[in-house]
C-alpha cells in the first residue's frame, strides 16, 4: 500500500513481521486500492490529509501517545485551508502492549510510504511547513526501524500476543479505511475544484 | 407547503448534527485544557505554539505552571471556585502569555471533569470600560417607558451602538420554532429585514438548546479554516464536548449560510425568557469583525437584562390571565354548584365559558346534543372531530390545533374555523367541551423559500444552505392564532373545576367560602408550592421521552391521590 503502509522486503523482516502481513494483507490491499492513482491531484491529497489526521488522532488515543503525528497533519489541514473531521463514536487506548504494537506497525508501516507519497506531494506544490509538513516529518523519521526492533522481539510462536497484535494491526487498517473514506465523502473529486 | 423526501432527509440530517463536537475551536484564540490539582494538561488547540512557543506535544502531561505564571493560574482558580461545573465561561484574567509576552483575555469554565482556559489575544490599543459600566447606562437607556416595540427597537440600536456590527436584529421564534425579525437597526445602504421570517431549521433544535445555556456567540471571521484540538477526545474515548466553549467552531452548514447571505462576520446574544429561548439578538457584519471579550461581557449583561424584561413582560401577561381565568372558573363553579340540575346548568352557561379564553366560539358536546355560542361549526361536524379527538388525545385528556386541516376538511375553513382546542368534560360519558378559532389568513414574507431550506445534491448526501435569501411571500391559509401555555393552563383549570362539579355532584358552595379558604395562610403556601413544582419543571430541558413518561405517570398518580384527599375532606363530617 502506497499511502498508509507500504510494505518492506521480506528479507529484511522478521517472522513476526511477516506473520503481520499475510494477516492485514486484504486490508492492505482495499487502502491501495482507493488510492489507485496515487496522490496526482490536490483533491486526492486534500483526501489523503484529512483522512489521515482522523486516524493519527485516534491511533494517539489506541496507544497512548503525544500528539506528534496529529499536530503535524493539524497544520497541513490549516495550510489546505481544511475543516478536521470530527470524531465518531468511542475510542479507548488498547489494553495490551501487543495491540499497541499492532497499531504501530499500521503507523510505522505508513512512514515507508510517505518516502514516495512526498515526493508527491512536492509535485503538487506542498512542503514542509505548507501543507506536507506530515510526509516530510513521517518519512524522515525512524519509526520503522524502532518498530522493526519491536517486532524482533515478538516471538511468532506466542499464539495469544501474537493474535493480540494481529487484532490491533486490523483495528488500525480498518480505521484507516474508515477514515479516508469519510474524508472521500467529504471532498469530492474535480470537476469541483480544489484548492 | 409540501416538502420533498430529499428536503426531508436534508432536515433531519441538520437536525441531528452532533454541532457541540466539533472537535476544533475558531483561529481566533487558544485553547487548554487542564486536569486539577496538578494542573496536568490534557487537550490544546493545534495553535497553541504560537502563543506559548511549545508545540502541543511539548505541553499535554505537563503542567499549565510551566507555560503560565502562578499569578494568573490563582486568578483562574478563583473564577473555578466562584463559577463551578456546569456555569458558562467566566473571564478570569487579562494577562501577558508566552514568550512574546502577549496581552490576552482569559475565560475559563469546568467540563467533563476538566478546567478549560480559553485565551483570547488582547486588540491591540483596546481601551475599554468596565463592562458592567457600558450595560448599566445601555440599560438605562432602554429602560424608558414604551411598549414592546418600542422597547426592541431601542435594543437593537444600544447593541448596534456597542457593536459596530452592520445590521442588530430580534429575532423572535414563533410557537412553531420559525423566527421572525420584529425590530432592527442597519446600516441604510443595507436591505431591511425587519418582518421577514425565516423557517425552523434555520436554527436547529440541538443549536437551540445550546443558546439556553451559551447565552453569547461570536463569529469574528466566517470565513475562517477551524483549529483542531489534541487530542480531540476525553479519557472515556468520547468526542470532546465543547458546548460551554466561546470558542467553538460552529457548522459548516452555518458558515456557509452566512456566506450566502453576504454576512462576514456575526453575533448572537440569547434572550430567555421562563426556561425557553425566546429569541436572539443577532448581529450582522459585512466585512471581518471581532467584538472584544470585554465588550461581550457587556453585551451578556445586556441581554440579561433584555431577558428579565421580557420574561416578566410575559409573567406579568400570564398573570392576568390566571386572574381572569380563576375569576371565571369561581363564578362557574359557584352557579353550577347551586343550580338544581349542574348538567342542564353547564349548557346555559356557554357565554361565561367562552370568556374563560380568547376564542371565537365554544360549544358542548354533551349527552349527545350540541350546544354552541358564538362562532361554531354545526353539529354535523361532530363525527369529524370526534375522529380527531381519537387520534390527537389520549382518552380523557384535552387535545388542540391550531389547524383546520387536523380535524375537517378544507371546506370546513370556509365557515372561518381553524383552531379548536377539546376539554374532556366527563370522560365516562363522552361528554366535551370545545373551544374554536377562525381561520387568519396571513401573509407572510419568508427570507427564502420555506419548502426549500437546502440545497441537496441528486443523490442527496450533499448538503447546504439555500442560495437565495429574496423575499418569498406566502399566503397562509387553513390556520387559526396558536393556542399558547396559557390558554392550555386556563384550559386545563376548567377542565379541573368541570369534572369536579361532575363527580360532586349537588354540594353547595359560597363564594364568600371560597375566597375565605384561598385566604388563607396554610393554603397560599400549598399553592404556591405547587407553582414552584411547576417552574421546576419548565426548567427541565434534557429530558427523554421515558423520563417524561415517568414524570408524566407520577403527575397522574398525584393527581389521583390529590383528588382523592380533596373528595374525602368534602364529604359532610358524621
Amino acid at each position: 500500500m502506497r499511502p498508509a503502509a507500504q510494505a518492506p522486503s521480506p528479507l529484511r523482516t522478521g517472522p513476526a513481521h511477516a506473520r503481520l502481513r499475510a494477516a492485514t494483507a486484504d486490508l492492505h490491499a482495499g487502502l491501495d486500492d482507493m488510492f489507485a492513482g496515487g496522490l496526482d491531484s490536490p483533491c486526492g491529497y486534500r483526501r489523503y490529509v484529512l483522512g489521515m489526521h482522523r486516524f493519527a488522532l485516534d491511533y494517539e488515543v489506541a496507544v497512548g501517545s503525544p500528539p506528534r503525528h496529529s499536530a503535524w497533519l493539524a497544520s497541513d489541514l490549516h495550510s489546505l485551508s481544511l475543516a478536521p473531521l470530527p470524531a465518531l463514536g468511542v475510542q479507548r487506548p488498547a489494553p495490551l502492549a501487543s495491540m499497541r504494537l499492532g497499531w504501530h506497525y499500521v503507523m510505522a508501516g505508513s512512514s515507508m510510504g510517505a518516502r514516495s507519497l512526498l515526493r508527491d506531494a512536492l509535485r503538487l506544490g506542498y512542503r514542509d511547513g505548507h501543507g506536507a509538513t506530515f510526509l516530510a516529518r513521517h518519512a524522515a523519521s525512524d519509526e520503522w526501524d524502532v518498530l522493526r526492533e519491536r517486532l524482533q522481539a515478538l516471538d511468532p510462536a506466542d499464539a495469544p500476543r501474537m493474535a493480540e497484535a494481529e487484532a490491533g494491526a486490523r483495528a488500525a487498517f480498518g480505521l484507516v479505511q474508515d477514515c479516508l473514506r469519510r474524508s472521500f465523502d467529504h471532498i469530492p473529486l474535480e470537476p469541483e475544484p480544489c484548492r | 407547503m409540501p416538502m420533498t423526501p430529499a428536503m426531508r432527509r436534508a432536515l433531519e440530517t441538520c437536525a441531528n448534527e452532533p454541532i457541540h463536537l466539533a472537535g476544533a475551536i475558531q483561529p481566533h484564540g487558544y485553547l487548554v485544557s487542564c486536569r486539577l490539582p496538578d494542573w496536568s494538561i490534557q487537550h490544546v488547540s493545534a495553535n497553541v505554539e504560537a502563543l506559548t512557543g511549545a508545540p502541543p506535544e511539548a505541553m499535554l502531561r505537563h503542567s499549565l505552571r510551566e507555560f503560565i505564571t502562578g499569578d494568573v493560574i490563582q486568578s483562574i482558580a478563583e473564577a473555578v471556585d466562584f463559577s463551578g461545573p456546569g456555569a458558562p465561561a467566566q473571564r478570569a484574567a487579562v494577562t501577558n502569555i508566552g514568550p512574546l509576552a502577549t496581552l490576552c483575555e482569559v475565560g475559563v469554565h469546568v467540563a467533563d471533569g476538566l478546567v478549560h482556559i480559553e485565551i483570547e489575544p488582547h486588540a491591540r490599543g483596546a481601551s475599554e470600560r468596565s463592562p458592567t459600566v457600558v450595560a448599566q447606562a445601555m440599560i438605562a437607556r432602554v429602560a424608558q417607558g414604551g411598549g414592546d416595540e418600542a422597547l426592541h427597537q431601542r435594543v437593537t440600536e444600544q447593541v448596534r451602538l456597542l457593536t459596530g456590527y452592520d445590521r442588530v436584529m430580534v429575532y423572535r421564534f414563533n410557537h412553531d420554532d420559525s423566527g421572525e425579525v420584529i425590530a432592527e437597526s442597519r446600516d441604510p445602504a443595507l436591505p431591511a429585514y425587519l418582518g421577514l421570517r425565516y423557517p425552523a431549521s434555520d436554527i436547529p433544535p440541538q443549536a437551540r438548546r445550546l443558546y439556553l445555556h451559551n447565552r453569547i456567540r461570536l463569529i469574528p471571521d466566517a470565513g475562517y479554516t477551524p483549529v483542531p484540538l489534541l487530542p480531540d477526545r476525553n479519557a472515556s474515548g468520547l468526542p470532546l464536548d465543547l458546548s460551554q466553549m466561546t470558542l467553538r467552531s460552529v457548522s459548516p452548514v452555518h458558515l456557509q449560510y452566512l456566506a450566502n447571505m453576504g454576512v462576514a462576520a456575526s453575533m448572537s446574544i440569547s434572550i430567555v425568557s421562563g426556561g425557553r429561548l425566546w429569541g436572539l439578538i443577532a448581529c450582522h457584519h459585512r466585512s471581518v469583525r471581532h467584538v472584544s471579550p470585554g465588550v461581550r461581557a457587556a453585551a451578556d449583561l445586556f441581554g440579561l437584562f433584555v431577558s428579565m424584561r421580557v420574561a416578566a413582560r410575559e409573567q406579568q401577561e400570564a398573570a392576568r390571565a390566571d386572574e381572569e381565568a380563576r375569576g371565571m372558573c369561581d363564578t362557574l363553579a359557584l352557579r353550577l354548584a347551586n343550580a338544581g340540575d349542574a348538567r342542564r346548568a353547564l349548557a346555559g352557561e356557554l357565554e361565561l365559558l367562552r370568556c374563560a379564553l380568547p376564542a371565537d366560539g365554544v360549544a358542548l358536546f354533551q349527552d349527545g346534543a350540541w350546544y354552541s355560542a358564538g362562532r361554531a361549526p354545526p353539529a354535523g361536524r361532530i363525527p369529524a372531530l370526534m375522529a380527531w379527538l381519537g387520534q390527537a388525545s389520549n382518552p380523557g385528556t384535552p387535545a388542540c390545533t391550531d389547524r383546520a386541516g387536523d380535524w375537517g376538511p378544507a371546506a370546513e375553513v370556509a365557515d372561518g374555523i381553524a383552531g379548536v382546542l377539546a376539554l374532556p368534560v366527563d370522560p365516562a360519558h363522552g361528554d366535551w367541551l370545545f373551544y374554536f378559532r377562525r381561520e387568519q389568513v396571513e401573509d407572510v414574507r419568508w427570507a427564502g423559500r420555506p419548502d426549500e431550506p437546502f440545497v441537496v445534491d441528486d443523490d442527496g448526501s450533499r448538503i447546504g444552505p439555500r442560495m437565495s435569501f429574496g423575499t418569498w411571500h406566502e399566503t397562509v391559509r387553513g390556520s387559526s392564532a396558536p393556542w399558547t401555555d396559557a390558554d392550555l393552563r386556563t384550559a386545563s383549570r376548567l377542565g379541573l373545576v368541570l369534572r369536579e362539579q361532575r363527580r360532586r355532584g349537588g354540594a353547595r358552595v359560597d363564594i364568600a367560602d371560597l375566597r375565605d379558604r384561598r385566604a388563607r395562610p396554610d393554603v397560599r403556601q400549598h399553592h404556591e408550592r405547587l407553582v414552584q413544582l411547576s417552574e421546576l419543571l419548565d426548567g427541565l430541558i434534557h429530558v427523554s421521552p421515558g423520563e417524561s413518561a415517568l414524570l408524566a405517570e407520577r403527575i397522574a398518580r398525584l393527581e389521583d391521590e390529590l383528588q382523592s384527599l380533596i373528595a374525602a375532606s368534602s364529604l359532610p363530617a358524621d
